[in-house]
């Protein structure tokens, strides 16, 4: 087990969080610029000046600012990859990942570089890599010393669209296997679900919530996790099935435990219309189209009224709505899922 | 390119590379080339006076200087611009000032002078060892200016890297930060280097002018030039071929 109490303060920017993390499990930091995710993870890797709090990796204490313990990054055994991967560039790619082993051991490397597919590579300079060469060598000088706690900076930020989703298996499959604890910061939920088990959301210094991506997305915690998993998301009083937002306006859910709830609604299971649809939908408004927002297969349309949401349509579909339009919005009772606040 | 480059500026290039070509020219001309071997046969004292000096010297300023310039690069102490200033003062200074103040400390009646003198009977004013401290004076600035640039130039993030790798700092810096810093000290060293052996006022101020004992090869020169002009430009020309030297070898190998 791994656990981290710590605080780390500088200038306005404070980060205060407590975690834990095991060795079966690969975890990520997300959330937005400036949350403190890179922070977080270079106070695990002791690189953080102005640090305090408690790290216990294993039965081995890491740091105990109390006690006066806090371990140079030098005597954690880390596998820190930085964003950009940060080669040495006046080394070659096979003197890259030996630079941490002792002389006798540098066959570690070699096979390494086998093992990543880099073996052509060897006596290559750093300047000569790609983006995504870059971070696997990069990925491999940290890993040949067989470290405790690996800690990747957006491990995919660099590498161009092309070569990602091979890095990406690649990573993946390291970070499967590999023995120790594993944490990688990224700001993309798309990379953190790919690649982790769990993730921990940051905000502003803060852990805003802590789960899997399903946990994050049926139940998100807070607006900015909301947005993390697309979702649509609520707050307000439930009463009998009927819940009082915030704003004035109403949702009926099909589920919802009476009291302070938080509300989800998947942005596919809104249905606009040009006129006022018939049947039996529970929820239903007239909304202003605010923005149109196309990606490759879908479209994400804001409506504003009453209620502000965001339905997904296919492109076919968004093709009869343009921005200023009113619109009728649609959503069934059995869609909207409550759960305590 | 060339085209973008205003008349008027070129122009006033021109007039600036003839003024310095000029002089160079003029000492070639001048340069008596039948007695040139004799002239410098017998300037051999301060040859060899200005070679260990400005040698030794040089060797004191890298010893000293790429510490401080590590310091001033890396360092998050308060003062540090004070620091950087105080460092580099000597650069701007006169150089007679420079060797008036040495005089006054290290000299016989200086403090630390009087002190090197009752504890270990040192005296560093007029001889040699005096020289060598008036050459590293003025040549430690320009080796910490320099290599503090070079220092600032690398990625911080790469030492952090190296601990992560469970290198200790000395390992850091040398495995990670010399090689890289290696061209701007090579540069440093030879500014360093050029500055110590073409020093004339903290030197005569500070260690005179002693004919086989102190007499480095700019104050031959400069005394030469009353008694025997012609060997004095014979005495130039071979500093001038030297610095080329220098510079040149420096381009090729460090400056690319």
């Amino acid at each position: 087990m791994l656990r981290f109490t710590g605080r780390v303060i500088r200038d306005q920017f404070r980060l205060d969080v407590d975690f834990e993390a095991g060795r079966d499990e690969v975890v990520a930091v997300v959330g937005p610029n400036g949350a403190g995710k890179t922070t977080l993870l270079r106070s695990l890797a002791g690189l953080e000046e102005d640090q305090a709090g408690t790290l216990l990796v294993d039965d081995e204490v890491w740091m105990d600012t109390e006690s006066g313990i806090r371990l140079r990054p030098e005597q954690r055994r880390v596998g820190y990859v930085p964003q950009g991967g940060l080669l040495f560039p006046n080394l070659t790619v096979l003197e890259n990942v030996a630079f941490g082993l002792d002389r006798t051991h540098t066959d570690h490397a070699q096979h390494w570089l086998e093992r990543l597919e880099l073996s052509h590579l060897a006596d290559a300079r750093p300047a000569r890599l790609s983006g995504g060469q870059v971070q696997l060598v990069a990925f491999a000088r940290a890993q040949a010393r067989r470290p405790v706690l690996l800690l990747l900076d957006e491990p995919l930020a660099s590498v161009d669209v092309a070569n990602r989703a091979s890095v990406r298996r690649v990573i993946r499959r390291e970070l499967r296997e590999s023995p120790g604890y594993r944490v990688f910061v990224t700001h993309d939920p798309l990379e953190a679900a790919a690649l982790a088990d769990r993730l921990i959301v940051l905000d502003g210094g803060r852990i805003v919530q802590t789960g899997s991506i399903d946990d994050l997305s049926s139940r998100p915690r807070s607006p900015y996790v909301a947005e993390l998993v697309g979702m649509n998301f609520f707050s307000g009083d439930a009463r009998n099935g009927s819940i009082a937002l915030t704003s004035g306006a109403t949702l009926v859910s099909a589920a919802v435990p009476d009291g302070p709830v938080l509300a989800t609604v998947h942005p596919r299971a809104v249905a606009l219309y040009g006129t006022r649809p018939s049947g039996s939908p529970r929820n239903v408004w007239m909304g202003r189209v605010t923005a149109i927002e196309p990606s490759l297969q879908q479209v994400r349309i804001e409506v504003t009224g009453p209620i502000r949401v965001v339905a997904e349509v296919t492109r076919r579909g968004a093709a009869l709505f343009s921005e200023g339009d009113q619109v009728w919005v649609s959503i069934k009772a059995s869609e909207v899922i409550g759960y305590p606040r | 390119m060339t085209r973008l480059l205003p008349l008027r500026l070129s122009l006033l290039a021109a007039v600036g590379v003839a003024l310095l070509v000029l002089p160079l020219t003029g000492l070639i001309l001048r340069t008596p080339w039948t007695a040139l071997i004799g002239d410098v046969g017998d300037a051999g004292a301060a040859l060899r006076i200005s070679a260990v000096v400005s040698a030794v010297a040089t060797l004191l300023a890298v010893g000293l200087g790429i510490p401080i310039g590590w310091v001033l690069a890396r360092g998050t102490f308060r003062g540090r611009s004070a620091l950087r200033a105080i460092v580099l003062l000597p650069i701007v200074l006169p150089p007679v000032v420079s060797g008036v103040a040495l005089l006054a400390s290290l000299g016989r009646s200086g403090a630390v002078g009087t002190l090197l003198n009752n504890l270990f009977g040192i005296t560093l004013p007029f001889t040699i060892a005096g020289a060598v401290i008036a050459a590293a004076f003025v040549a430690t600035p320009f080796v910490s200016l320099v290599s503090e640039a070079g220092f600032r130039s690398i990625n911080p993030g790469l030492e952090e890297v190296a601990a992560s790798l469970g290198a200790r700092p000395w390992r850091r810096f040398r495995r990670v930060v010399l090689p890289q810093a290696a061209p701007a000290l090579a540069a440093g060293i030879v500014l360093g280097w050029a500055r110590a052996l073409g020093e004339f006022g903290a030197t005569i101020t500070f260690a005179g002018n002693l004919p086989g004992r102190t007499q480095t090869l700019p104050l031959a020169i400069f005394f030469e030039l009353e008694q025997d002009p012609e060997a004095a430009f014979s005495l130039s020309l071979i500093l001038v071929v030297v610095s080329i030297a220098v510079l040149s070898a420096a381009r090729h190998s460090w400056m690319r």
